[in-house]
């Protein structure tokens, strides 16, 4: 039985990148020396000193490379250790703040979770899953929106110019 | 040691001391405040900005006090009298006055044990804290020198134990005593000495607050209108429910003028409030107005309950200790690295100008340009203010700045590597 290959078919590897600040949570509870979750190997996080130097080209890079969610956890906002590092990376998530996340990264793919070292361990890896779940869902509903969709449909939009132009 | 880039980012860089447990204490109090109410309001998260509400409080009532206040005996108690019983408002501004009072000395202490507990107060963050301390010292100065000017029995028990607190120090005790009374004996001068310590320490404050901010971009200086509006409540009714009266009316336990200090003793067994009571009795004092009972604040008052209670040698020796608050920032051993910008790639965009928490970059003209060209921008960082936080590295789209822990392209590569 042949299948015409559809681009709703399910992802082969599940990646979700969280870039996370390393006061937020005490990280060496939860995750492998390897940078992935315990309890999820599917989640890769790289620890930081402030969820605020957080490029969005390093988000951007992720969903590039095939992520399908990148997600920045943070202190709770108020009380970042660098005063306001989280409201930055707020701010720059929801296009408010130069430099922000380009135009052509879905938001439903780029998530924040602002936690504290004292809440449970059990509420970080629920919000986590939450947040994968709702990328992993948006991917499926949305292939058409992702990055390499994008790509893949401006270099034949160039290649029909070229070709126009001949 | 760290064999991959992994390692080196996930290994937590928090010193694990003494800190560690502070600051779960002091997050799992936050936490608690934040589930019952909103983190938008939980006052924890505005410890700075409520001592600064609290000043402008004291400030505002403070100016109406000062209008009404002669710095003279008797005329200092009887003025005072005048203003809380027959000046319009005028025993809500002096109840809103004393409690203030007490609610700034809670706000700043709640204030630095929280930078303290969530170490804030290291490294390139020393500055709010040396001033800080200072803070804390210039405030419980004035504190204490306004229960001194009203000049009722309080008062006047208080001048007594401090000129024979002073009196105890080595070498320099006569001194100190002519310093704070303003001469060899209690007249006028001395009321006048306070009022000066109080308004000029107060006006110091204000001073050695620009040094506690100005090392902090948009420091957060004011609480959202419902916090103040329960802080501003909390004062008024207490001051309503408390009115602050004089404890003991003139005459004066040193009556007339250039008399010497009564000396304060104790005789064994007898409680504070009673060895004080027996004094007032002795110096054939009357209580007829307000309470019979002395009202202690004992945040301002506690070195008096110590030096009742301690020999005055380990006295100034354990007042000597709280200087060790100034050395703080040195029990933990601190590293100092810094951001560094890399010329050839900065546009001088500003951005990270103005996304630094600290006050640690600064612009200046491109000094490399040929002669001739268009003035650019160079973006400079001041080492010593720098605390290594990388809110500048997340501001540069060029990745001209860059923090010595890990660089962007690093992070860029770890991100291609945890994609595969």
């Amino acid at each position: 039985m042949s299948e015409t290959a559809t681009a709703t078919a399910a992802p082969e590897k599940i990646r979700i990148i969280g870039f996370v600040c390393e006061r937020a949570y005490d990280l060496e509870k939860i995750l492998n020396p390897d940078g992935t979750m315990i309890v999820d190997p599917d989640v890769r996080l790289i620890g930081l000193p402030c969820s605020g130097m957080v490029q969005p080209a390093f988000i951007e890079k992720a969903l590039e490379a095939g992520a399908q969610g990148a997600f920045v956890m943070g202190c709770l906002l108020g009380d970042c250790y660098f005063r306001d590092g989280n409201y930055v990376i707020k701010e720059r998530i929801e296009r408010t703040r130069r430099p922000q996340i380009k135009r052509k990264y879905n938001l439903e793919q780029i998530g924040t979770i602002w936690f504290s070292r004292a809440m449970m361990e059990e509420e970080l890896l629920g919000l986590v899953a939450s947040f994968k779940d709702r990328a992993i869902n948006f991917c499926k509903a949305h292939p058409e929106k992702l990055p390499a969709a994008i790509a893949a449909h401006e270099a034949e939009l160039r290649k029909s110019r070229a070709a126009a132009r001949k | 040691m760290a064999t991959s880039i992994q390692e080196v980012m996930t290994k937590p860089q928090i010193p694990k001391t003494y800190i560690e447990v502070f600051w779960q204490i002091a997050l799992w109090m936050e936490d608690k405040v934040n589930r019952a109410f909103n983190n938008r309001l939980n006052p924890f998260y505005y410890h700075g900005a409520l001592p600064n509400f609290f000043l402008f409080t004291l400030f505002a009532t403070g100016i109406f006090l000062m209008f009404h206040y002669i710095p003279t005996r008797p005329r200092a108690y009887t003025e005072i009298e005048f203003m809380t019983n027959s000046v319009p408002f005028g025993l809500w501004m002096r109840g809103v006055h004393r409690y203030a009072a007490d609610g700034m000395m809670i706000v700043v202490l709640v204030h630095m044990f929280r930078v303290w507990f969530t170490d804030r107060y290291r490294g390139a963050r020393i500055l709010p804290w040396l001033t800080g301390v200072l803070l804390l010292w210039l405030l419980y100065i004035v504190g204490i020198t306004g229960y001194m000017l009203i000049w009722d029995g309080r008062s006047q028990i208080v001048t007594a134990m401090t000129l024979q607190m002073f009196g105890t120090v080595p070498l320099i005790g006569g001194w100190l005593q002519d310093f704070l009374r303003g001469g060899d004996a209690i007249t006028d001068y001395t009321l006048s000495r306070y009022f000066s310590f109080h308004t000029m320490f107060a006006v110091g404050i204000f001073f050695f607050l620009v040094l506690h901010y100005i090392r902090l971009y948009k420091p957060k200086t004011s609480t959202p209108m419902p916090l103040w509006l329960i802080f501003l409540g909390i004062t008024f009714i207490i001051a309503g429910a408390i009115p602050v009266t004089n404890d003991v009316p003139t005459p004066l336990l040193f009556p007339g003028t250039g008399d010497n200090v009564a000396g304060f003793s104790r005789s064994e067994g007898t409680t504070y409030e009673a060895a004080i009571a027996e004094q007032v009795q002795a110096a054939g004092v009357e209580m007829t107005s307000g309470n019979a009972t002395w009202t202690i604040d004992w945040f301002y008052m506690w070195p008096y309950g110590l030096f009742y209670l301690m020999p005055a040698g380990a006295f100034w020796v354990f007042m000597t200790m709280l200087l060790v608050l100034f050395f703080v920032p040195y029990f933990v051993k601190t590293h100092r690295p810094f951001a560094y910008v890399i010329e050839e790639a900065c546009v001088g965009c500003q951005l990270c100008y103005l996304d630094c928490p600290f006050n640690a970059i600064e612009m200046i003209e491109k000094p490399s340009l040929k002669k001739g060209r268009k003035p650019k921008l160079l973006a400079i960082v001041y080492e010593a203010r720098c605390t290594s936080c990388g809110v500048c590295v997340g501001s540069c789209a060029y990745e001209a700045i860059e923090i010595p822990r890990v660089r962007s392209q690093e992070i860029e590569a770890a991100v291609a590597a945890l994609c595969s």
